[in-house]
């Protein structure tokens, strides 16, 4: 009797098709699952933030006083966080930019109502939280109104710049003062005095990095009293006169070639080394780039913080990001979740962070740590002091991604520069590239576009 | 039994082993295969399958629903201007870095095939840009091509000519073609191994003839490494087509923004593909659009098969091979 087990091309072929199908079928299951949160409670929190933030020390701070819940940090990846989602496994904790995130995350359910557990807090009293966290509310309708869907970690208020006075000097502009900021018009014409150029190179840019992003165009619109969404958030207008005319601005700026833009991008990516550098007179940050003046004495004998520009005659200082953590819905661990972020943003971790300058803390009573020794500190944070009155929470739409949002804008700022599009096309078809993306997130949200 | 019946009753069984896969040795290849095709299922075909569905829905990548549309996303792309320039642009590259590729590979490998002083530090030197890392190649030259501080804007400096904004407007195309053939010494060493395995007779026998350098090459080198140099025309212009991280890192901006932030001229396919999967969440769209590239590739692959299946010069008979068997 032949008794020896075959192994045919057939049975090898139908065993890895039985085998991906199980695969399938257990991924489709984990996702079914994972949607009634049936993992289990074990292996601590999964933190999805930048590693440059939670540092290692603050681990280990952390597991010193919670030896019961070890920390898993992973580097905050959209990508990632998508595929954890899609996977029903997502992190217990996630960074987001609470300006832009806090309507989409709550909107689709992903993100935990933290108003039970900010009532229950000993630690958070909910008088002292700063008025930024209501960035992170949403009622189903608008920002900063209803539950609160997540907690700032260190924010600014990011239409501010920073300037560097010799070089504002040495082209005989008058500095910004906290009581009477620039308009857009100014920076334009200023931006122009201080631009150096030599054999086709910039020596020194006079404005700061712009681009035409939602945050960027809603700021602008906000000090003229318009807004670039509709009162539902279902669609945008860049078509108004407002809108325009923040469009135009940035073509303007594009074209006299004053600071870097799209069509004449930052190599450095962000506006800290250009500025350290003396490349740029002016760089696009709030209080927080203080923390990065800190680290170079020269810079901080010329670097002054300035008010956020207008370009209507109503002084509105908004947060475009208000960086701070939100805690899945779907975590098994949302008391240890939250005792995190108490303890991130309201404890010893907070206080340190708030000395170092590098962002305003997300609780009242961290403010009096925040530093001053150093002249451009103590001007840093007067005008920042003064400039809190005018923060206003905007909302943004949960229908779409500020990213996918910006990219559709940028996407046709080129062609606007160099002329194939009039301001007048470019913001109609901006409009409608909008209005495509903000149509099929009302369809995946079951609402009619 | 007849002896004929026999012996065809013999050959039958050994047909229907070999068939079942009978000996032991049958078993052992396909335990050893067997991670591989089970990566492959799992891996590729999976996820084909998986991109196939979800490019007939609208889904975001976050949303709990996927919406059946149909051939929406199909249409929607081919009638999308951008998806046909940026296919445009992936066209230009391949039409100019593949014979670049082959033809500067093959020219090197001749060169350094001769007899010359320092020759193995010479290829070396030709081969060592292709192990250096692609993101630490693809950085460099973005720092040597700056406008305000790079090299490149220094060493034109000294003609008197004044700084290229390289990294802005259509420049930025001609950075990511020579990002791209810095590797031209992986073909190089190919080149050069075919070119070392030519029988020295064919040559010698050339030679007796009467044929120069350049008929020698033509009617004797060329054939002798023609399957060689398919080979390359065919996994280059796949490579090329799927071009994407040198793209990608040649962006002024970093993470997830860097997508964003791509200069137009640099939106291949691959880069706009990547954009609408992770900066507009249009993962149905841009699995369509996957697909659609996918099946375009094939095309190209099969059109070069066949236009090589005439010029390429195989040095087995096939028919002779046949006959044997």
């Amino acid at each position: 009797m032949n008794t020896h087990k075959h192994i045919s091309r057939r049975s090898v072929l139908g065993g890895a098709a039985l085998l991906a199908g199980f695969a399938a079928a257990g991924l489709t299951g984990c996702s079914a699952s994972g949607s009634g949160g049936a993992a289990q409670k074990s292996g601590g929190l999964t933190i999805m933030s930048k590693g440059g933030e939670i540092k290692k020390e603050v681990i280990d701070a952390w597991v010193a006083e919670h030896p019961d819940v070890p920390i898993t940090l992973i580097e905050d990846d959209p990508t990632r966080l998508n595929a954890m989602l899609a996977a029903g496994t997502p992190p217990d904790v996630v960074r987001s930019l609470g300006a832009t995130s806090t309507a989409n995350i709550a909107s689709r359910g992903l993100a935990l109502d933290l108003d039970p557990y900010v009532s229950k807090s000993t630690v958070l009293k909910d008088g002292e939280l700063a008025k930024i966290n209501d960035v992170w509310r949403w009622d189903g309708t608008r920002q900063g109104e209803g539950a609160r869907f997540g907690l700032v970690k260190d924010w600014s208020q990011d239409a501010m710049f920073w300037y560097n006075t010799e070089a504002f000097a040495a082209a005989g502009v008058p500095l910004p003062t906290a009581d009477k900021p620039f308009t857009y018009d100014q920076l334009l014409e200023y931006a122009a005095l201080m631009t150096k150029r030599s054999a086709g190179k910039v020596d020194q840019y006079g404005l700061f990095t712009t681009a035409p992003t939602i945050e960027a165009i809603s700021s602008m619109l906000a000090t003229s009293g318009a807004r670039a969404f509709n009162d539902d958030l279902t669609k945008v207008d860049f078509t108004s006169p407002e809108a325009m005319r923040a469009l135009q601005w940035h073509v303007d700026v594009a074209k006299a070639k004053v600071g870097y833009t799209l069509a004449d991008p930052n190599p450095d990516g962000w506006d800290w080394p250009p500025f350290d550098a003396k490349r740029i007179a002016m760089a696009a940050a709030g209080y927080w780039f203080g923390g990065a003046v800190a680290g170079n004495p020269k810079t901080a004998e010329f670097a002054r913080l300035a008010p956020a520009p207008m370009m209507g005659t109503e002084r509105v200082s908004p947060s475009t990001s208000a960086t701070g953590h939100w805690i899945s819905a779907k975590s098994n661990m949302k008391d240890e979740a939250f005792a995190f972020l108490e303890w991130y943003v309201a404890g010893d971790q907070a206080k340190t962070r708030a000395q170092s300058g590098w962002g305003l803390p997300a609780v009242t009573s961290l403010t009096s740590e925040l530093p001053q020794s150093q002249p451009y500190q103590a001007e840093a944070l007067a005008v920042q002091k003064n400039e809190e009155q005018y923060l206003q929470i905007m909302s943004f739409s949960p229908y779409a991604q500020a990213t996918a949002v910006s990219a559709a804008v940028a996407n046709l700022f080129p062609r606007a520069v160099d002329g194939s599009l009039s301001t007048a096309q470019f913001a109609d078809q901006a409009t409608t590239a909008v209005n495509e993306l903000l149509k099929q997130g009302m369809e995946l949200a079951g609402k009619k576009g | 039994m007849s002896a004929q019946a026999g012996t065809q009753a013999l050959v039958g069984d050994a047909r229907r082993k070999r068939r079942r896969g009978v000996n032991g040795g049958s078993g052992a290849f396909y335990a050893f295969i067997s991670p591989w095709l089970i990566g492959t299922v799992l891996l590729t075909l999976f996820p084909l399958g998986y991109a196939l569905w979800i490019s007939f829905t609208n889904w975001d990548g976050i949303s709990p629903s996927q919406n059946w549309i149909g051939l929406e996303n199909y249409t929607d792309a081919l009638a999308e201007p951008q998806m046909w320039a940026s296919l445009q642009r992936t066209g230009l590259l391949a039409i100019v870095i593949v014979p670049v590729t082959i033809c500067g590979g093959l020219g090197l490998a001749l060169l350094l095939n001769e007899k010359v002083h320092w020759r193995s530090g010479l290829r070396m030197l030709v081969y060592l840009p292709a192990i250096v890392p692609p993101v630490a190649a693809t950085l460099t030259w973005k720092l040597l091509f700056d406008r305000d501080s790079g090299a490149i804007n220094g060493f034109l400096a000294i003609f008197g000519a004044d700084a290229v904004s390289w990294m802005s407007g259509n420049t930025v195309f001609i950075v990511l073609m020579v990002v791209m053939l810095w590797g031209i010494g992986a073909g190089v060493l190919i080149n050069l191994a075919a070119l070392q395995d030519v029988p020295a007779e064919l040559h010698e026998a050339a030679r007796l003839d009467g044929a120069n350098a350049f008929s020698a090459f033509w009617h004797v080198t060329l054939p002798s490494i023609s399957p060689v140099l398919l080979f390359q025309v065919i996994t280059t212009t796949i490579g090329v087509l799927q071009t994407f991280v040198p793209a990608l890192l040649l962006s002024p901006a970093n993470g997830p923004a860097a997508i964003t932030a791509v200069p137009e001229a640099n939106r291949i396919f691959m880069v706009d593909v990547y954009a609408q999967y992770f900066a507009y969440s249009r993962y149905g769209y841009a699995s369509a659009m996957l697909w659609l590239f996918f099946l375009a590739i094939l095309v190209v692959t099969i059109i070069t098969f066949k236009i090589g299946g005439r010029t390429v010069f195989y040095a087995v008979d096939l028919s002779e091979e046949g006959k044997q068997k």
